[in-house]
């Protein structure tokens, strides 16, 4: 499979060109354009596949659909062109083994070897990460397609780095983060607006996105007429 | 499939494409082995190894050399034993320090969760009891008049047992008692009227407002017409001191203090007719009937009735123990008889001197008038 990104960053789509049998597994919805050799299977787990199931419940509560679309050519040199709800951008994650943790709703589309199922990051970090109860976690090896509100950047974290709520997209299954008050005091932290952060540690690769969806809804939302 | 000292993990590394791969760790008893599946070979010796725990599920297990600049990592759970086991106990002061970096992570989360849900428990229930201490102070700027609607409603919703007495020897006879008490009422707009019902039921209420009801059974078994007014007092003093609408805000706390504060007292009513409806309007806690014994003698006092007549009739009602029959309501829904004498007698000895009168009553020419009267008993 090959990928190109457009329109990067605000309007990103990612162009997909497949080889004949190649499958290519994406988010309800995802699917902008598509050339007319391209067979659709709908499941809750892998293609072909039974017992999505719990899967399938388990991804509905990380803030995806419980259904996934799998788009397989019946042909050679086939285009599926795939894109966001949200405005924003796409990266592509090279998944080599291990698994990547990603925010619900930032998982747009992954190869057939990667399994993509949900998982539980606490109490804690589900009340104050400013992201859903549960994660999307794929596992495995091929391509993953997140996706973002605004733009994303990659970074390699070392040893420790820190990120603002609510602005995480993914994270390697090697780094490990803690909800922390942005300064010294929780007080001083809240009125400089920053409030509680989350701190990574390890060695991985970190996805940040440049926009905080809730936030721009409470800015967006009071100026806009009532239906 | 891994054999028992093979798991599966992954490597970093500047030698590999990326930086990053997945690997099969193989341990042996000097050091371990990462293998790519690209082919590429890596191995730590034990006594380089430098162990750390971390990770998205915080239980993984990274193994760097000094200089960090190769990390072979491991998620399985069963690989920390089997470390402890191939290096022979040489990485057993690192594999402790980790799994109690862990267990303390678990620990302060847990105490902080723990933390969390107590506090927020406790906000709760003071916020119930503050609303509801809010209300019950709110009461007193309710109208009089909202509880002589709440009494008349509920008094015409209730099914009294028995037919209503008309005989004007014992219908005088109840209102000669409350004619003597009423002036001393402290809540001023108070109109206290009393219906006698002919029943063997030994019970009387008073609802809010000041309507009361008697039943002929109180009224048979009274040795003289003082005691009556002794338990009349005490009923009083349930509408003198308002206990029905805190009642209300008992039964429905916030329903009825968020009335209160908005002023809504039809709602109030509401809900009071509806409580009357079930005689849950006249069933207090033991706090409000032990207030309503202390305000009935201070009553009793003033009217100078003597309050002791009271303390008698609990002390009859004692002696008869408890062969008394189930229709006599007004006593299961009271204190202890001992308890309640004490309450009489405690109230009486805070009060000065007074010079008792007895009643312009013929209590002998009331109980003859009462036996004509159907008797279930």
């Amino acid at each position: 499979m090959q990928y190109e990104i457009l329109a990067r960053p605000a309007a990103s789509v990612a162009k997909l060109s497949l080889s004949a049998n190649e499958t290519i597994t994406c988010e309800v919805g995802a699917m902008i354009a598509m050339t007319t050799g391209i067979a659709v299977e709908t499941t809750s787990g892998k293609k072909g596949g039974s017992g999505g199931f719990m899967k399938g419940l388990k991804r509905m509560f990380a803030g995806e659909n419980y259904f996934l679309n799998h788009f397989t050519a019946q042909a050679p040199d086939q285009t599926l062109i795939i894109g966001p709800t949200m405005l924003g951008d796409i990266v592509h994650h090279d998944l080599r083994g291990g698994s990547l943790v990603v925010q619900g709703s930032s998982w747009l589309a992954s190869e057939t070897g990667v399994s993509v199922d949900a998982t539980w990051q606490g109490f804690g970090k589900a009340i104050f990460s400013g992201e859903g109860l549960f994660w999307v976690k794929c596992s495995g090896q091929g391509s993953v397609f997140l996706s973002s509100f605004g733009a994303i950047y990659e970074v390699d974290v070392e040893d420790e780095y820190i990120v603002d709520t609510g602005h995480i997209v993914a994270f390697e299954d090697t780094l490990q983060f803690r909800i922390v008050k942005a300064g010294r005091s929780l007080i001083g932290s809240f009125l400089g607006g920053e409030g509680l952060v989350c701190k990574f540690n390890g060695q991985g690769k970190l996805y940040c996105q440049s926009h905080n969806p809730p936030n721009f809804g409470k800015l967006v939302g009071p100026k806009l007429k009532p239906r | 499939m891994y054999g028992p000292s093979e798991f599966e993990g992954g490597v970093f590394s500047d030698e590999i494409d990326g930086g990053r791969a997945s690997a099969t760790i193989e341990l042996s008893t000097s050091g371990m082995v990462a293998l790519t599946s690209t082919g590429q070979r890596f191995g730590i010796l034990y006594r380089d190894c430098q162990l750390d725990i971390g990770g998205a599920s915080g239980r993984m297990v990274f193994c760097r050399t000094p200089d960090r600049k190769l990390t072979i990592f491991c998620e399985d759970r069963r690989f920390p034993a089997a470390l402890d086991m191939e290096s022979g106990g040489e990485l057993a002061e690192q594999l402790s320090s980790v799994r109690g970096q862990r267990l303390s992570e678990g620990i302060r989360w847990r105490m902080w969760l723990l933390g969390m849900a107590i506090v927020s428990v406790l906000c709760l229930i003071g916020g119930y009891y503050a609303l509801i201490a809010v209300a019950k102070a709110s009461i007193v700027a309710v109208p009089v008049s909202v509880d002589t609607k709440i009494g008349k409603l509920a008094l015409e919703s209730l099914e009294l047992e028995g037919t209503r007495v008309t005989d004007k020897v014992v219908v005088d006879a109840v209102q000669e008692m409350v004619s003597r008490l009423e002036p001393h009422s402290e809540l001023k707009g108070l109109t206290f009227e009393v219906r006698v019902m002919d029943s063997p039921e030994v019970n009387a209420f008073c609802l809010p407002g000041g309507k009361m009801v008697v039943y002929t059974g109180l009224l048979k078994k009274a040795k003289t017409a003082e005691q009556v007014a002794g338990v009349l007092s005490h009923e009083m003093a349930h509408a003198i001191k308002r206990h029905g609408l805190q009642r209300i805000t008992e039964s429905l706390g916030i329903v009825v203090a968020i009335e209160l504060m908005i002023g809504d007292v039809g709602g109030l009513v509401a809900i009071g007719v509806e409580l009357g409806k079930s005689a849950a309007l006249t069933s207090y806690s033991r706090e409000l009937e032990t207030e309503a014994d202390i305000v009935g003698v201070q009553l009793l006092h003033a009217a100078a009735i003597d309050p002791l007549e009271l303390a008698g009739f609990f002390e009859m009602l004692k002696d008869e123990g408890d062969d008394l029959p189930a229709a006599m309501r007004w006593l299961s829904t009271h204190p202890e008889h001992e308890a309640r004498i004490a309450t009489v007698r405690g109230a009486l000895a805070k009060l000065g001197a007074q010079q008792y009168r007895p009643l312009d009553i013929d209590w002998d020419d009331v109980q003859q008038h009462l036996n004509p009267l159907k008797d279930d008993k």
